[in-house]
């Protein structure tokens, strides 16, 4: 059967002709060393003309070398650079700039939102540039290799056409003859022992079999290696295959495969599709393991926004690629892969989510789909390797975090049943959360309360109503505007902001930092419980539903909740406009759950009626908007330039990049992250909570609202 | 922080089951006066744990409370002052709160005890 190409290793691919190959490496020196210092004009900001064009939906990614745009623009006039983003990997948007400012106008007249003949009819969305001062080069681009030996990762090899075409499709018919299981993302089948995504590991006493015979003669091939034979760790029998079916621009969240579980080399086929694997090591352990595991920011992802490029992206990435070393390989259809030692334990790996890969400027597109076979040997014993910062044998606690958000996602949806829509209870806060919610609020807390006095009669309605002598704990309770409303009642309130804490106590109320996922109170103490604006905070269901379960814990039986949270469907139309939505790819790294949402609507309905082709880009835009009601957002907060606070804790947010200043409107503006709820919404978290009984629900004020009380 | 608050915090650090009650380390105290409520005493009375009341009160230094009570010592006034002043005039300003399970200690600063659980203790 496998009777094509012998083993092949380290063959350089001859995928590129030698001198396209240097033109691209040109390009890319050239649009790297100047780096791109413009800015596209806010969408809301009144267009000055300038002699510089901010041109999406065009570029390399897309297929339009630099050279062949820097040719069609000049048609206007002289162009002095043609430029890609800085931070920005997607390839698919551009800086052209010219010398006269009348050319620029021409051009945006001439192809704004028109097939471009001469781009190969590409419709480009184009507005004029600001260059911008003082922003330096952000090193967004990740180096692809194509041979191991020049990647400098330890114990990674690539053999190249590793089996022939023949045997590639015999494979591929084999598998596609048995039974799939459809996660979110894409499609698997386990054989020898079921992964299990929640845990992260197989469960060694149950065993499904041998693996299945067509995959005999690789294994019989993969067994005379020399990274076989020589191997410090055995690595043989392998007895567990995954294989993953990836439809073209899914990719794989970065990890590490769980060392307790499997042990010796990981050994992945590559077939029916190439994609670049991004390897990532951190420098320092300025991430915890914890991090590391559950939020890897998706720097690619990042960067591909619709708004282009903004000043936090470009921090975060730069704060990034500080942390990590970051390398990819590109992986060619029938290619095979192994990692050993070092790639394996210490190394996240990570398969960038695109259509198209660019490797050192020459663009490789997915096929249809990338099917993976990746064989493993599951481990007997703990894993004794030497990166005991990576390794959950040596480090216990590291096998109870939750896992990536990827195969989280791909478990849940996999289940039928809609309560399996809320997400197991992840106790670690998100990185969205600790950054866009408790630094801001820490970080603009004395402001925050001089804006927050007003009282909302439907609260005080709520708090007057109860018994004199009633012990009332405020859950997320701010500035404790709320604290001691009701006279005749006692107050105590909580919050996960130190600052805003301070400022109770000032007032002269009691009040204590603490977490409302974890209430310090012992239960059933409270006669009532209150969580004003703070559940919109929480970046996923089961946290939501979490801080319900926890409201209710602490009241005794009879006693009563009122809940408040932000709607979507706010009174003021206008607010949202000043709002900035996440987009799908910040959610689904982040925000997990709706990302599951999203995906399921877009696969569901009118992924399959995309067509491929010139608009690709900008359907997709499109269908982000239409497919499903934006809940996630990221609210600014402006804190004026004359406020107190902004020489100290906001110099430092404005210099890590967590605020920016808006020197027109003279404040430091920090974004705020809230997910907003739809009419139902809150209503359904606290139905699936036992023992709580909806005695009131309310929409007031562009907020939802209920009381509960508990059974 | 109150002794009333005292009285309805628990650790609720992960797999510890006898979180409650915290002990006390104090290194500041201070008395702010307030306005004796007869009527809200009697209400919240029933719900405290009166040995971890008085425990508390005891750690503090004030050891006019007594070891056994009964409803009707709520009509007698010493009682209620004696009540009312541990409960609600004493503030623990600087110290901590030690989880008698665990060990864990809780710091207070500024009279703000600072309950946050850390990663692994969730």
């Amino acid at each position: 059967m496998l009777s094509g190409a012998g083993i092949s290793k380290r063959k350089e691919l001859e995928l590129f002709g030698r001198e396209r190959m240097q033109d691209g490496q040109e390009e890319r020196r050239r649009s790297s060393s100047s780096s791109s210092c413009f800015v596209k004009p806010s969408r809301f900001a009144m267009e000055e003309p300038t002699a510089h064009l901010y041109v999406a939906n065009c570029g390399p990614a897309v297929g339009i070398p630099i050279s062949v745009i820097r040719d069609a623009f000049s048609m206007f006039g002289r162009v002095t650079s043609v430029l890609q983003p800085a931070g920005d990997s997607s390839g698919s948007r551009v800086y052209v700039s010219y010398v006269n400012v009348s050319d620029a106008i021409a051009a945006r007249q001439a192809w704004n939102g028109r097939p471009c003949d001469l781009l190969q009819g590409r419709v480009m969305l184009i507005q004029h540039a600001v260059p911008q001062q003082q922003q330096p080069p952000v090193e967004a681009q990740v180096p692809v290799f194509t041979l191991t030996k020049d990647i400098g990762i330890p114990g990674l090899s690539l053999y190249t056409d590793f089996i022939s075409p023949e045997d590639e499709q015999e494979l591929l018919t084999a598998v596609d003859a048995e039974q799939w299981t459809t996660l979110a993302k894409r499609r698997v089948q386990h054989y020898g022992y079921e992964f299990l995504y929640k845990t992260r590991n197989v469960d060694k006493n149950q065993k499904l079999g041998v693996l299945p015979l067509s995959v005999e003669p690789v294994l019989s091939k993969v067994a005379l290696l020399s990274e076989m034979t020589h191997a410090k760790e055995p690595s043989l029998p392998l007895d567990q295959l995954t294989v993953n079916e990836y439809p073209r621009g899914v990719g794989l969240s970065p990890h590490i495969d769980t060392h307790s579980a499997f042990e010796g080399s990981i050994i992945s086929l590559s077939l029916a599709g190439p994609c670049i694997m991004e390897f990532r090591k951190y420098k320092k352990k300025t991430v915890t393991p914890v991090d590391e595991i559950s939020h890897v920011p998706d720097l690619q992802e990042m960067s591909h926004q619709e708004d282009g490029v903004n000043d936090q992206e470009v921090a975060n990435l730069r704060q990034l690629n500080m942390e990590m070393e970051r390398k990819a390989l590109f992986l060619p259809q029938r290619s095979l892969l192994i990692m050993s030692e070092e790639a394996r334990y210490a190394w996240h790996h990570y398969i960038p989510h695109h259509k198209l890969d660019d490797i050192n400027g020459q663009i490789v597109s997915r096929g249809p789909r990338r099917v993976s076979f990746t064989f493993r040997k599951v481990r007997s014993g703990p894993c004794t390797c030497i990166f005991p910062e990576q390794c959950d044998s040596q480090q216990p606690h590291l096998s109870t975090l939750c896992p990536s958000n990827d195969d989280n996602n791909s478990s849940e949806s996999s289940s039928k049943t809609v309560p399996s829509l809320v997400k197991p209870f992840n106790s670690v806060t998100p990185e969205i959360e600790k950054t866009y919610v408790h630094k801001v609020y820490d970080a603009i807390a004395p402001h925050f309360s001089a804006t927050r006095f007003a009282k909302w009669p439907k609260v005080a309605l709520f708090l007057n109503s109860l018994e004199a002598g009633s012990v009332i704990a405020d859950a997320g309770c701010g500035n404790g505007k709320y604290l001691g409303l009701n006279p005749k009642c006692l107050f105590v309130g909580c919050d996960i902001s130190p600052p805003l804490v301070e400022i109770c106590t000032q007032q002269g109320h009691e009040a204590l930092v603490a977490d409302a996922l974890h209430l310090p109170y012992r239960t059933g103490f409270c006669d009532a419980a209150i969580s004003i604006a703070v559940l919109h905070h929480l970046s996923n269901e089961g946290r939501r539903v979490r801080a319900i379960e926890e409201l209710l814990r602490v009241v005794h039986k009879k006693g009563k909740v009122l809940i408040t949270v932000w709607a979507v469907e706010q009174e003021d139309k206008n607010l949202l406009s000043k709002w900035t939505p996440l987009t799908c790819k910040y959610m689904d790294e982040w925000v997990d759950d709706v990302g599951t949402k999203f995906k399921r609507n877009l696969s569901t309905s009118s992924l399959g009626s995309i067509k491929e082709g010139s608009n690709e880009d900008l359907k997709e835009l499109t269908l982000e908007k239409d497919l499903v009601e934006q809940q996630e957002y990221f609210v600014p907060w402006h804190l004026p330039y004359h406020r107190a606070e902004v020489g100290g804790a906001s110099a430092a947010a404005v210099a890590s990049g967590l605020a920016k200043k808006d020197d027109t409107k003279r404040a430091v503006v920090y974004n705020r992250y809230y997910h907003c709820f739809v009419q139902g919404e809150l209503e359904r978290l606290v139905s699936g909570v036992p023992g709580a009984r909806i005695i009131d629900q309310f929409y007031d004020k562009s907020n939802w609202c209920v009381v509960i009380e508990r059974l | 922080m109150r002794l009333i608050t005292h009285n309805m915090l628990s650790c609720n650090i992960k797999g510890v089951t006898n979180g409650y009650p915290l002990g006390i380390e104090a290194s500041r105290l201070e008395t702010k006066e307030s306005e004796l409520n007869p009527e809200f005493l009697r209400k919240i009375f029933p719900k405290l744990e009166w040995k971890a009341l008085r425990d508390a009160a005891h750690s503090l230094g004030l050891n006019d409370l007594p070891e056994h009570v009964e409803p009707s010592m709520l009509e007698d006034a010493d009682f209620l002052k004696n009540f009312h002043h541990a409960l609600l005039e004493v503030h623990l300003e600087e110290g901590a709160l030690i989880c008698p399970e665990t060990g864990r200690r809780f710091p207070v600063t500024k009279g703000v005890p600072n309950m946050l659980l850390n990663e692994d203790e969730v």
